[in-house]
């Protein structure tokens, strides 16, 4: 595809001028990607696709957000008159930005082995060999998904406050998914690598990834379903980062608590939220260790991306915020308006989440568990702000201090204030986990997690009786 | 472009398709309670697949310019050049009526000012009634249009609209949060009245006033429609002609037998007037139809898409949808229709003594949900006394197996009332008894 930035440059700066709102940003995204799908033996889908689209949103005198998104880029200047017309025709309390300074910046993707020069047919292959690896693994394996995904998304954004930001976005993703069947029973398997930032080299030597899908998915046909109950758990660091985003990190998002006075005074800072131990922040800076899907240079909105530090020693001291909601709240923008691309406005969202290294050995956080459960890696989580549920993918009872037979289908349950404070230990074996989405409001965005272990004290799971 | 002009541009392949999408929408978004925002959208996109030599080949683009236009083509011959074999050929012009009460022009041409004014009732109408409660949601139309041609000779367009409005209430006391949700659709803006949808939210509101305590074990639960979900989606997986193909449905071998009470009918509608999921083609040109899938318990079909039907030597059931014009068709639903059973739904919970009645639970649809293993913290949930509703429940879970619970064991009882949730789902009330229920304290 042809260069299109400086081109885009002049267009947004001139379709700026004319705009008649006080407040004006235009995002134009261009994306390229491919995806390569097998099931079971066969080749579902290898396919490279286009996006090109354009964003623009208003603040009109009166008004609140007025927003245009079109896939017609000759469109631009209408859009413009749309998304004022959108913002005039809704009379409501004005909206006050939190400022930022303007900047102007170019980040281009730094790929060692870019993916958009390697051959749909060597992705092909690269797949097909992981997904045979998994099809070898073992007999009752009959099923898989094994899929690779890349692209660039190339943003352009301007807005009338004089910021011109350029960023592409390289983002990879690589799962297998092994199913293994025994009769009506069907136990699945699924390992995922998602890396931000860096090229199709991720992908080389990732045949682990293949070998502990399968394996994990036959271990589960023998797991007998663990007995429902509350038991004191350990929770595995990239469980414990699911934990941390859908049990904690929603709350942060000050979305939820800028225009709800009642939901302001549950999460006001200096609140306790734990034992000081517990520290957790959300960052959209390079950390070590992590090539991590929510690290960029700037948010959706120009807001320059940084670590936000959430709870310090056990209490609430910050949260993420657009620039409206931190305009509202009068606290500083963090740079978590985060749109999935440019059919969607910003949200405030996540980027890469974590709890921070504690000094308990992992011996040590069982060795006093009388009946326990040692519960790894996520396999999906929601929460409903007071209430979370997230799942297991696989599982061990803890008996006497050890861990003992593999069990199944462990989902953990509970209530977010009263499980927090029931952290009661935080590993010294901290680890970013590479695989996320988020989904909120519509907009899937990827975003990182990361923790050691830690254990909770009275966790309800839901099981047999 | 239309589609026709794609396909005459596509070279050297042994057959082809186009498929395009394209769609305007407008929304007005309300925080708490008040008019936010407004937002206007204008999609279009277009997806080609081609076969040559037996092969199959897929590229999609929503990049209008002309050099996107003809990377296309290449990556349509890049695809074509490392594609498996294909089992399907694309099908010949198939006559399909058309579906009434698909498309609105009243609806397709709403603006910003009449989505604030229905918004405006119901959330006004919402805030007055539950001071306390923050509503936040939207309200949106939609307009579009679907069209392909294949060269086979199947060609149509189809034309849509939709209208909607979704809410979300939110009360927080201190630790006490309760989020719950609403959402009504219909083709037309006629179709969806601002009353009822303030009517179904309040009633809960109201019967959440107050948090009580349950008492865990194998109690008698209700599921209401919305809640029904957690029940019938493994279902709908097991039933879908991909997961039958890939040899994983617990079904797949089925057909035929009693698989569920023999009060459980389940239809796939694709042709139901004035619905949300109908139209006369499916995304592959294949009419859509009316499909039973489960009929007095007894397994009778899969939905399926020309792949899924070809290999596993069935018949396609009009079934193929496209995530939009850069995905590939799949096996999905049009509209899912369990039949209502012969009591009314009072008369039904008349006769719960003691159980928990489920509006939704959290993480519906994860863990290993395809055998029919479910275990779920309720979100919004209620404890039946006497025949009566009398508080929210929190903090207890529910576990089980749907082939179980819709077994004649487990099952009291289908309501007669059939409600519409979720724009294209239609469903009775699930009466069941000795169903697991989790607690603190039940270990």
């Amino acid at each position: 595809m042809a260069e299109h930035g400086g081109n885009y440059r002049d267009r947004i700066e001139q379709a700026l001028k004319q705009s008649p709102a006080p407040y004006t940003e235009i995002r134009i995204e261009e994306t390229s990607g491919t995806r390569v799908v097998f099931r079971g033996e066969r080749l579902e889908a290898a396919r490279a696709v286009l996006d090109r689209g354009g964003f623009v949103r208003c603040l009109a005198p009166n008004g609140g957000w007025g927003t245009a998104t079109f896939n017609d880029l000759d469109q631009l200047e209408r859009k413009v008159g749309e998304a004022f017309a959108c913002a005039q025709a809704i009379p409501c309390e004005p909206v006050e930005l939190a400022s930022v300074e303007p900047v102007v910046s170019v980040t281009r993707a730094q790929l060692e082995e870019d993916f958009r020069e390697v051959a749909l047919r060597d992705k092909v292959e690269l797949v097909r060999g992981l997904n045979a690896i998994m099809l070898e693994t073992d007999p009752l394996v009959t099923s898989t998904r094994s899929i690779y995904q890349d692209r660039v998304q190339s943003v352009y954004y301007g807005n009338s406050q004089g910021t011109w930001i350029v960023e592409e976005r390289p983002l990879l993703d690589l799962y297998a998914i092994a199913e293994a069947v025994r009769g009506d029973d069907v136990q699945t398997g699924s390992e995922a690598r998602t890396s931000a930032n860096r090229g199709f080299e991720v992908c080389r030597g990732q045949e682990e990834l293949a070998r502990t899908a399968a394996r994990r998915a036959r271990e589960q046909l023998d797991a007998e379903p663990v007995k429902g109950g509350c038991y004191p758990v350990v929770i595995n660091p990239s469980l414990a980062g699911v934990f941390v985003h859908e049990a904690f990190g929603h709350l942060s998002e000050a979305d939820f608590v800028a225009e709800n006075a009642d939901a302001q005074a549950a999460m006001r800072m200096g609140r306790r939220f734990g034992r000081p131990i517990l520290n957790i922040a959300d960052s959209g800076l390079s950390e070590p260790g992590g090539d991590l899907p929510g690290t960029h240079a700037f948010d959706d909105e120009g807001v320059p991306m940084k670590r936000t530090q959430l709870v310090k020693d056990g209490v609430l001291v910050g949260r993420l915020h657009s620039r409206e909601t931190a305009g509202r709240l009068k606290e500083d923008p963090t740079g978590n308006a985060r749109a999935q691309d440019y059919n969607h406005a910003p949200l405030v969202r996540m980027r890469n989440t974590f709890i921070e290294a504690g000094d308990t050995s992992f011996e040590d956080m069982i060795s006093d568990i009388d009946l326990g459960v040692y519960a790894l890696k996520s396999r999906g989580g929601q929460t409903c702000l007071g209430t979370f549920s997230f799942s297991s993918a696989y599982a061990y009872m803890i008996r006497k201090g050890k861990l003992a037979e593999p069990v199944r289908d462990v989902i953990l349950a509970g209530n977010l204030f009263e499980t927090l404070e029931n952290v009661s230990a935080i590993g010294d074996d901290f680890a970013w986990d590479n695989a996320g989405r988020c989904g909120k409001e519509g907009q899937s965005m990827p975003v990182g997690m990361g923790s050691p272990h830690v254990r909770i004290e009275n966790v309800v799971i839901g099981g047999k009786a | 472009m239309s589609a026709e002009a794609v396909l005459e541009k596509l070279a050297g392949v042994d057959a082809g398709e186009v498929f395009t999408a394209s769609a305007d929408s407008c929304e007005v978004k309300f925080t708490a309670g008040q008019v936010k925002g407004a937002m206007v959208r204008e999609t279009s996109g277009l997806g080609v697949r081609a076969i040559k030599e037996g092969r199959l080949g897929f590229s999609g683009t929503r990049d209008t310019s002309p050099a996107a236009q003809e990377q296309l083509s290449q990556n349509v011959q890049d695809s074509l050049a490392v594609g498996d074999p294909t089992v399907i050929s694309f099908p010949p012009a198939a006559p399909a009526e058309e579906v009434p009460g698909l498309y609105d022009e009243a609806t397709s041409k709403l603006g910003v000012e009449e989505l604030r004014a229905f918004g405006a009732r119901v959330f006004d109408a919402l805030s007055a009634k539950h001071p306390g409660v923050v509503f936040e949601g939207k309200v949106r139309r939609s307009a579009g249009q679907h069209s392909l041609a294949n060269s086979a000779g199947c060609s149509f367009a189809e034309r849509y609209t939709g209208f909607s409005v979704s809410i979300e209430a939110n009360r927080t006391r201190d630790e006490d949060v309760l989020l719950d949700f609403v959402y009504a659709g219909a083709p037309s803006i006629a179709e969806v009245d601002p009353e009822a949808v303030v009517a179904q939210l309040s009633q809960r509101l109201t019967w959440a006033q107050a948090t009580v305590d349950f008492r865990p074990g194998e109690v008698p639960v209700v599921f209401a429609p919305e809640g029904s979900l957690l029940l019938w989606r493994p279902l709908l997986q097991a039933l879908n002609g991909k997961t039958v193909m890939l040899g994983t449905s617990p079904l797949r071998e089925r057909l035929g037998e009693s698989i569920l009470d023999p009060r459980i009918s389940l239809t796939d509608d694709g042709r139901l007037p004035g619905a949300l999921g109908s139209a006369a083609y499916d995304d592959e040109g294949v009419p859509r139809q009316t499909t039973p899938l489960i009929e007095g318990g007894v397994l009778k079909s899969f939905v399926h898409d020309l792949d899924t039907a070809q290999r596993t030597g069935q018949r396609p059931t009009g079934n193929a949808q496209r995530g939009g014009a850069l995905a590939q068709p799949t096996p999905g639903y049009t509209n899912v229709v369990v039949a209502g059973g012969e009591t009314p739904q009072a008369e039904l919970l008349a006769g719960i003594d003691y159980g928990l009645l489920v509006h939704s639970v959290i993480g519906m649809g994860q863990g290993n949900t395809l055998p029919g293993n479910f275990s779920n913290p309720v979100d919004v949930a209620f404890l039946i006394e006497k025949g009566e509703v009398v508080g929210r429940v929190k903090d207890v879970s529910l576990a089980g197996n749907v082939y179980e619970v819709l077994s004649p064991k487990h099952l009291i009882g289908l309501s007669r009332e059939v409600e519409q949730v979720y724009g294209s789902y239609r469903l009775p009330w699930v009466f069941t008894k000795d169903v697991n229920v989790v607690g603190k304290g039940s270990s």
